[in-house]
């Protein structure tokens, strides 16, 4: 066998070993109200989502399905966080440079609350692992009789 | 025809595939995807890729739910759309590469 094809085999090996990784990794993240729970794998496949029953009554509920779509790409953001170094350095390329901590916002009626694993994520263009499913969220939206 | 021209045809035709998928994905791609939720309760909707893009309750449907029923609903909605997405975006995919390929 030739040295490029001992590299590929190498690659193949490592790239299957990483995925398993990731599949098997867990990242929990919250809303910004921490009524809304959603629990992801390392390539961002959703598992669990859990809704705190205040989140149903009074004001919380008019933002619920806002809550939903924000715990999940919360939990997308910190499992993209985390593989993004390990994914860089099994492809030999470098890591982003580190940036500032972004501001959270803290819910006025929980400020003692533990905060969601959640980190910032700086999207690089130049990046692209398309074997592995990292989705892109965008706003959402709503209206007529829906939240 | 000679080996020449073979190979530019198969070059050309390559290149007619490859452009084909890369559409193919695109399009795939800016097609969002709504997704019922059970038991009237709304809809989910992801991005062509199957990524969440929002939830939309229905205010009375959910009145009648737990936390943790809806959650269960939800949940499978968004799974259930994510999953359409992804291969609703194979098969144009596919469908692109073979079109070109019988051309």
């Amino acid at each position: 066998m030739t040295a490029p094809h001992r590299d590929l085999r190498l690659l193949q090996q490592q790239a299957g070993e990483l995925d398993a990784r990731l599949a098997a990794a867990r990242h929990t993240a919250k809303s910004a109200d921490q009524l809304v729970t959603a629990v992801v794998t390392g390539q961002g496949k959703l598992l669990d989502l859990r809704i705190d029953d205040r989140a149903l009554a009074g004001p919380h509920a008019q933002k619920l399905g806002l809550g939903i779509a924000e715990a999940v790409r919360n939990a997308r953001n910190a499992a993209r966080a985390s593989s993004l170094p390990q994914l860089n350095a099994l492809f030999g390329k470098q890591p982003p440079p580190p940036s500032p901590p972004a501001a959270e916002p803290v819910p006025r009626h929980q400020p003692a609350a533990p905060g969601p694993t959640r980190r910032p994520v700086e999207a690089d263009d130049d990046e692209s692992f398309e074997e592995f499913d990292f989705l892109t969220d965008e706003e959402p939206q709503s209206g007529g009789d829906r939240w | 025809m000679n080996s020449e021209e073979k190979l530019y045809n198969l070059a050309k035709e390559i290149d007619a595939r490859v452009a084909a998928v890369e559409q193919a994905a695109k399009t795939g791609d800016s097609l969002p995807l709504v997704q019922n939720v059970g038991a009237g309760l709304g809809t989910v909707t992801v991005d062509g890729s199957g990524g969440l893009v929002s939830v939309d309750l229905t205010r009375d449907a959910v009145a009648g739910q737990t936390g943790a029923s809806l959650a269960a609903h939800v949940l499978r909605a968004i799974t259930d759309a994510e999953s359409a997405a992804s291969a609703r975006r194979k098969t144009m995919i596919d469908a692109a590469a073979r079109e070109v390929g019988s051309r």
